[in-house]
């Protein structure tokens, strides 16, 4: 491979750059199955590996959820919300601040948990239901104060008038753009994941006979 | 793109699997002679990034990957803890992190000349982020935003003294040779920067976490300054929320830069910090240490605290706690901005 012996490490200076050695000999093998590749081979997410691996990666890659997962993405979605609301009640009381930015907290662990409870395929069902649950979660924060500005309300109407809250200009430009944020937040952990797939790739013939 | 063993090579795939060939053997070889040169003149920043860009371009598991990796690894060690690398060809002079070794052998007059150097070097690089199309828009947009909330002056210098925040960072990165980009202002949140490559070890992402703060309170303690100098009331009370916004930024959690210094700190430190904290809330009784607490203590349980302490990320952490929380303090007269 290469005419230079071995170099101790944290050395680099005199590297020879134009192949790369690898101590475990042969990397015309399946980087999953550790097959010895024949005639062709397929690139997933930067390793190299046979027909049968690749198609079961792209199959299960490709597999949706289905209604069950996206009941189990729905509760855990609407736990880490009401966890969410939890936690900024509880630094509240810890110390005695209000914080907005909690909301992109909050938009993390939603998004997080329908992330896991979709088993990670993610799209756009996926991620509405994060987005919906997040802002439950941020406008949740407002019933006490709902309640506290009208007296006689019902938990319902409560949470509805929690709800527009954000819509009437109540929390303010920069209120708005942390609940933005943590939306976003939500989001983003939820869009289907795009896994970089290709070949068949020509291997020549002399690598793969060796 | 096929290879010259008549191979196909994959556009993701680093080295042809057949012979490997290094796909970017050109490139690499350019940057390895960069990082040489750079190695030979003692410029040990410039070595980083170049071994940085180059091991981006090796394939992982192949000798050249361990042996750049290694040589990452030693000069970024010296970086973090302010001495020259363990192997490699580079000089005692120069390079931000050989700061440590020369401030031991400071004579008054060489420090007060070296610290006008520093001081030069760091208000150049506060001018030089402004020329940044991103940061100075969003800052001005930042600036609008507060305005309206709280007024012309105390945006100005609340964002300002934000900016000096993230200089911190993009100062650490730099010395580390980390690929970021440029301060991005978001209004209510403070501002954030995009790494474009990861830090090596917990040591160094601890050091990068925690400049922000150190220049922050910088900034926090200039403005107190100018309180002090008769300038008036607002600037104590910029002070004062700048040292709120660093301390809130202490908090050890996620991507927060109270996280990135906990991630060096081994579980006995982390123990350490939390007393620190609890101390801290005992004499100041400020409600935002029980938050910093909690998560220390938290933190403090966690599977993945390293085994090796790191005084220094130790020391930074506890010592900017204590003196955020001392501005913290600080009376805030009323009656308006003279």
């Amino acid at each position: 491979m290469s005419d230079q012996g071995p170099q101790a490490a944290g050395e680099p200076g005199s590297l020879q750059l134009d192949h790369a050695e690898f101590a475990e000999g042969q990397p015309q093998r399946c980087a999953v199955c550790s097959q010895a590749l024949a005639g062709s081979y397929y690139e997933v997410a930067g390793r190299v590996c046979c027909a049968a691996c690749h198609q079961r990666l792209v199959g299960a890659f490709e597999r949706r959820p289905g209604p069950a997962g996206f009941l189990r993405a729905a509760g855990a979605g609407l736990a880490a919300a009401v966890a969410g609301a939890g936690i900024y009640f509880g630094v509240s009381a810890l110390t005695g601040y209000h914080f907005g930015l909690i909301s992109i907290l909050v938009g993390f662990l939603v998004g997080k948990a329908v992330h896991w409870g979709c088993g990670g395929h993610g799209g756009w069902s996926y991620q509405a239901l994060a987005v919906a649950l997040t802002y439950l979660a941020i406008v949740g924060t407002y019933v006490p104060a709902v309640y506290a500005a009208y007296q006689r309300v019902d938990a319902p109407s409560a949470l509805l008038i929690a709800a527009t809250v954000p819509l009437r200009g109540g929390v303010g430009i920069l209120g708005l753009i942390v609940i933005a944020v943590g939306l976003y937040e939500a989001w983003q952990l939820n869009r289907r994941p795009r896994l970089q797939a290709s070949g068949p790739h020509a291997l020549t013939p002399a690598a793969w006979r060796r | 793109m096929t290879c010259a063993c008549g191979t196909e090579v994959a556009p993701a795939l680093l080295a042809c699997p057949s012979c490997h060939a290094l796909v970017h053997a050109a490139v690499l070889k350019g940057l390895a002679s960069s990082a040489e040169a750079a190695g030979r003149r003692g410029d040990r920043v410039e070595e980083l990034a170049n071994w940085r860009q180059a091991l981006e371009l090796l394939p992982p598991g192949s000798r050249q990957a361990t042996q750049v990796g290694a040589r990452v690894a030693a000069l970024s060690e010296a970086a973090a803890m302010g001495r020259p690398p363990a192997t490699g060809a580079v000089a005692a002079a120069g390079g931000e992190a050989g700061d440590g070794a020369r401030r031991r052998s400071w004579s008054l007059r060489g420090g007060l000349a070296t610290g006008l150097a520093f001081l030069a070097t760091k208000a150049k690089l506060l001018l030089l982020g402004l020329t940044k199309a991103g940061t100075l828009l969003s800052m001005l947009l930042t600036v609008g935003v507060y305005w309206t909330i709280f007024g012309w002056w105390f945006a100005v210098l609340v964002v300002l003294s934000i900016y000096v925040h993230e200089m911190g960072h993009v100062a650490a990165l730099r010395r580390f040779g980390i690929q970021a980009s440029a301060p991005m202002f978001v209004p209510g949140l403070g501002a954030l920067i995009r790494l474009r490559q990861h830090p090596a070890n917990p040591r160094e992402d601890a050091r990068i976490g925690l400049a922000g703060p150190i220049w922050g309170l910088g900034a926090a303690a200039f403005a107190y300054a100018g309180f002090l100098l008769g300038w008036g009331p607002l600037w104590a009370a910029v002070a004062r929320f700048g040292a709120w916004v660093n301390l809130f930024n202490l908090l050890p959690v996620w991507q927060l830069d109270g996280g990135r210094a906990f991630r060096a700190l081994s579980r006995r430190q982390r123990l350490a910090a939390a007393a620190v904290l609890a101390g801290l809330w005992a004499l100041s009784r400020e409600g935002l240490l029980l938050l910093l607490l909690l998560a220390a203590a938290v933190q403090a349980f966690r599977r993945d605290a390293p085994e090796t302490d790191d005084p220094i990320a130790l020391g930074q952490y506890a010592g900017l706690a204590a003196v955020l929380t001392l501005l913290c303090q600080l009376h805030v007269p009323l009656g308006g901005p003279r």
